[in-house]
């Protein structure tokens, strides 16, 4: 009976335990998530008159053509270090010499394999703006 | 002493606690950091720290010696324990773990250490770190939050890094040994050599915008394994693993211990020769680089600045929006740059190197780029990847630097290559006949020729990279580079000689006043062979700084009217389109007709311009986004100085002279009819050309002479004797590029080449080859017929008399040249082509060109005989360049047509 019961306290202690650690996590990762999400609810607003070609602006930039006028970030998808401007529309990243191709966003030199995270830009024609996103919005 | 004895004095302790040591002075030189040390600025902060505060840079210096101790002897210390296998004394498999923990946070405090720092190296390792942690399964991101926060604060690495990390690594250390004081007297010795070397050399930091980023030492082999991987993961993956082995290892059998020592021991070594080679070979953009290159950059593993801490000088603040620089200390008030490249904006370090984070003067200067823009440090300065990595890139492959051309065609007339159309590069050159024959005579005209002295290029001074054309000294900064290298007090605040875009014909000169002589042809003067003795009229004669003789013949329209050289040649043709380009003509992209068309020309809006260098252009030219400018025909390249207005004119702004010129369309007889259609605009609207013939090359092997690729005098060099030279209507040929257009050619070598002088070769070498010519002496009014037609100079029959002899009812050409016949080909001196003769090969100094075959000479001719009776202006020769056939078939009996 006195076995019984030590051992039923040794057990409650280290569930206790295990419980606080869990629910600790949870907290961490929730916070986590939450400070994430607010950092990504941005918005940038561009004037009508972006020029042709890469224009960048330091965690994004914009390509735009006769067609098109889309955002991708400058985060590079190899190791996340910022890509820089290259030349003309290649984008470069110097921490191990991965580039871009500024139009499609597409990886055109290694090590990085994947495209770049494209964002949200779209034309608000009431206030004659291009608006870019980090986040997309739920739809 | 025996060998014992100083083996005990240097092994004056354990390396655990050597460690230890290390640890503790880390901590409390850190602690007295944190008061200057900012990380809401961090860069900031720490060039703060360098400049103005000697004591804050004594305890920098030595917060990072005594991690690098603590770092390294941890590191021997584990050794040691593998070493001697006493990792098995550790049975508490709990201790152990912290240990491995300790392991870890050593590592995040390095890292952290070096991140914090601020500087690019700092900024891209904490993503790399960012990103490494979000890879690991689970946790990832929970624990790249907790470990390197965001992108704008700073606040939690900063805390981790003080706190945190700190309170780990000391239970560590407790867990481990039970207590954290060391021997005090191998304290106080450490102490003493760590603030040694603290006195004397700082702690590593780079420049915020640097596009060199390689992280810490010991990550730096981690970097390469990056960038041979492209999934990270495997990274993280692997550090884990080896984490995971060290945590098993004290379980493990004896022999699979020996096994996993033995792996980690190799794994060690193979880490740390990886790491050595990217250190060195490793450049910007992780891109393979020379011994040269790592020596030229910025990366200095050990700086030698010794700490002045009795430094009792008024200190100089730099104001708040400027460059946190040592240099501005001193040249902080400089003018003379343009906004874009102002110190306040820039620096000074950015061009021209050397340590600004120092305010000690020798120190500053050392390793100073005294001229940047050079080719042999362009990539350090103006073509990093932050200013202009484009257009040095380009530069370095442009005609102006390779001298491709002029290379090709003179290996070519020594039979060194059968083609005209190879790449050649000056750097390259040898010491084969023909690469003598260029060091010579011809090797200086390229920009890769460094520029070694300070003011303006003087007229020999040839090349200088950048600085050729973008370095302007104006007379304040000419005195006050006198100022400075007079070394009086205060000389630092001056005018700095300008960086700018307005270049001038001049800069042009001094190389394109040879072979074409285009810069020469332009304004109007023709070179003679008369000696600077010999000039008489001042006005129509003048004497080049080289002591050439030019005489003034006519100037080229587009002067007469104040339009400069970067008036038509825009950037990509001069600084080049990054293609390794053959010849002149390839390089060029602008032509007559963009801007004198009959048409509505082909035009892009200033806003609609896609390439980057010319959106800079027209920002630095403050050019109205609205105004549409003309778009070369070849490879549309806008044409940043003109406009094209709403009726479809074209107008052209003066880039020097900011004069707007009204561009005219082609005259109608241009476009008239089928008869000149073949005819290109320069054809009829050169007046003249530098024509030279009969030069003559031996190699004197006792003369002195210079080797013009390394600037050395040599004995023995090929010596050019030149013979006669005219200024006169160009010769017309046929461009098999536009097949069948009718072009301007010129004598290019027409030469004799004593190839036996050179020791290499036999007998005397004779070429006729004309090039094609590319006049630069415009005029408004084309020549008339006549001037082609019954001209044996436009024909490439050479001077002499040409006529049209009819006897009864035939008619036959004749022409009496009027110099002797070269005993190599029978041809006159001045002839290109024999009179109703085939051309014979090699001709020209280019595979497209050509004279005019027999049938054409025949046709042009026959034209010819019709205009020696019939006026130009008649309605027969209105009619004929109508649709001449026509003509013809309704010619008189009395007209006699020659007889061939
Ligand atoms: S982070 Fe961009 S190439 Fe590695």
């Amino acid at each position: 009976m006195k076995i019984q019961k030590q051992i039923s306290r040794k057990i409650f202690i280290r569930w206790t335990v295990r419980l606080i650690l869990g629910i600790s996590l949870w907290i961490w990762y929730r916070l986590t998530r939450f400070q994430t999400e607010l950092e990504n609810k941005i918005e940038f607003v561009h004037g009508e008159d972006i020029p042709l070609g890469v224009s960048y602006f330091g965690k994004y930039y914009i390509f735009h053509s006769e067609n098109s006028t889309r955002a991708f970030s400058t985060t590079c998808t190899h190791a996340g270090c910022r890509i820089g401007k290259g030349s003309e529309a290649i984008l470069q990243c110097n921490c191990h010499g991965s580039q871009f191709d500024g139009a499609s966003g597409k990886p055109l030199k290694g090590p990085a394999i994947k495209p770049l995270q494209e964002f949200d830009c779209s034309f608000n024609k009431q206030s004659g703006q291009w608006i870019v996103k980090f986040h997309r919005d739920p739809s | 002493m025996d060998i014992n004895k100083i083996k005990k004095l240097i092994q004056f302790d354990t390396a655990g606690w050597i460690a230890i040591s290390g640890l503790l002075i880390c901590v409390l030189s850190g602690i007295l950091l944190a008061i200057p040390y900012d990380f809401t600025h961090s860069f900031e902060s720490v060039t703060g720290i360098l400049l103005f505060n000697p004591s804050a840079t004594l305890v920098r210096n030595l917060h990072y010696w005594s991690a690098q101790v603590f770092f390294i002897f941890t590191i021997f210390h584990i050794y040691d324990h593998l070493n001697k296998s006493t990792e098995t004394n550790i049975r508490n498999s709990r201790t152990w773990l912290i240990l491995c923990i300790v392991l870890a946070t050593l590592g995040y405090e390095m890292i952290s250490g070096f991140i914090l720092k601020g500087d690019a190296g700092g900024i891209q390792a904490r993503r790399i770190i960012a990103s490494l942690l979000r890879n690991i399964p689970l946790a990832g991101n929970m624990l790249s939050s907790a470990l390197t926060g965001s992108e704008e604060n700073w606040q939690i690495i900063y805390i981790q890094h003080v706190a945190t990390g700190t309170i780990i690594l000391f239970i560590g250390v407790y867990e481990h040994v039970k207590r954290i004081w060391p021997k005090p007297r191998s304290f106080a010795l450490i102490f003493v050599l760590l603030l040694l070397i603290s006195l004397l050399f700082r702690a590593p930091l780079g420049m915020v915008e640097s596009s060199q980023i390689k992280g810490p030492w010991f990550f730096i082999g981690i970097q390469e394994i990056l960038h041979l991987s492209s999934h990270p993961s495997y990274v993280i993956s692997l550090i884990g693993v080896v984490f995971s082995v060290f945590y098993l290892i004290p379980r493990m059998s004896q022999r699979i211990r020996r096994i996993i020592k033995w792996f980690l021991f190799v794994g060690g070594i193979l880490y740390l020769s990886i790491t050595f080679c990217a250190l060195l070979f490793r450049g910007e953009n992780w891109q393979w680089q020379g011994w040269n290159d790592f020596r030229k950059s910025d990366e200095k593993l050990v700086i030698f600045n010794p700490v002045n801490l009795f430094n009792s000088d008024s200190i100089v603040f730099t104001p708040e929006n400027q460059k946190k620089e040592g240099c501005l200390v001193c040249h902080g008030t400089t003018t003379g740059l343009s906004e874009s490249h102002k110190p306040a904006t820039i620096g000074c370090f950015a061009c021209h190197k050397g340590d600004p984070f120092t305010s000690d003067k020798v120190s500053a200067h050392r390793n100073m780029i005294k001229i940047p823009g050079n080719f042999s440090n362009v990539r350090q300065t103006c073509g990093t990847q932050n200013c202009h990595p484009d257009m040095a890139g380009r530069m370095l492959n442009s005609l102006m630097t390779t001298q491709s051309g002029i290379i090709g065609v003179d290996k070519f007339v020594f039979g060194e290559t059968p083609s005209l159309n190879d790449t050649f590069q000056v750097k390259n050159l040898g010491h084969s006949a023909a690469d003598t024959h260029l060091r010579n005579l011809c090797a200086s005209c390229h920009l890769g020729n460094d520029k070694l002295t300070t003011g303006n290029s003087a007229w020999l001074e040839r090349g200088g990279g950048c600085n050729a054309c973008h370095l302007h000294y104006n007379d304040e900064a000419l005195k006050s580079m006198k100022r400075m290298q007079s070394k009086l007090p205060a000389s630092g605040f001056g005018v700095h000689p300008s960086i700018d875009i307005q270049v001038s014909n001049d800069r042009c000169k001094s190389c394109h006043s040879r072979s074409g002589r285009i810069s020469l042809n332009y304004e109007g003067w023709n070179e003679t062979t008369l000696k600077a003795s010999a000039v008489t009229d001042s006005v129509h004669q003048k004497v080049l700084p080289d002591e050439r003789v030019v005489e003034y013949v006519q100037s080229d329209i587009h002067h007469q009217k104040g339009m400069a050289c970067i008036d038509c040649h825009g950037s990509y043709e001069i600084m080049g389109d990054g293609k390794h380009q053959v010849h002149k003509e390839d390089g060029v992209k602008v032509q007559c007709m963009d801007c004198h068309l009959a048409g509505n020309p082909k035009s892009v809006l200033v806003a609609r311009l896609s390439d980057r260098e010319s959106q800079m252009v027209a920002w630095l030219r403050k050019i109205d986004p609205k105004n549409s400018l003309v778009v070369t025909a070849k490879g549309e390249y806008p044409l940043m100085n003109t406009r094209v207005d709403s009726s479809e004119r074209i107008w052209l702004t003066g880039k020097l002279t900011g004069k707007n010129h009204l561009s005219k369309p082609p005259s109608p007889i241009c476009t008239k009819g089928k008869g000149h259609n073949r005819l290109s605009c320069e054809s009829c609207h050169t007046s003249w050309v530098p024509q030279c013939i009969g030069c003559h090359n031996a190699f004197e092997k006792d003369t002195k002479g210079y080797d013009l690729l390394t600037n050395k005098q040599v004995t023995g060099t090929w010596v050019e004797y030149a013979g006669i030279g005219f200024a006169r209507a160009p010769v017309l040929g046929v461009s098999d590029k536009i097949p069948g257009k009718i072009v301007t050619a010129m004598p290019g070598m027409v030469m004799t080449i004593e190839k036996e002088s050179f020791g290499k070769g036999e007998g005397t070498k004779f070429h006729r080859l004309y090039a094609p010519a590319s006049g630069h002496t415009t005029v408004r009014e084309g020549r008339g017929c006549k001037s082609c037609h019954n001209n044996p100079l436009a024909l490439g029959y050479g001077d002499g008399v040409l006529i049209y002899r009819i006897s009864g009812s035939a008619g036959k050409w004749v022409f009496e040249p009027k110099f002797a016949r070269n005993e190599h080909d029978s041809l006159p001196e001045d002839a290109w082509v024999g009179f109703l003769k085939e051309g014979r090969l090699p001709n020209s100094t280019r595979s497209w060109l050509r004279p005019f075959t027999v049938k054409e000479q025949q046709h042009i001719l026959e034209v010819g005989s019709c205009l020696t009776c019939h006026d130009v202006k008649s309605k027969v020769m209105e009619g004929a360049l109508e649709d001449y056939s026509k003509i013809r078939l309704q010619r008189k009996r009395e007209c006699i047509m020659p007889d061939w």
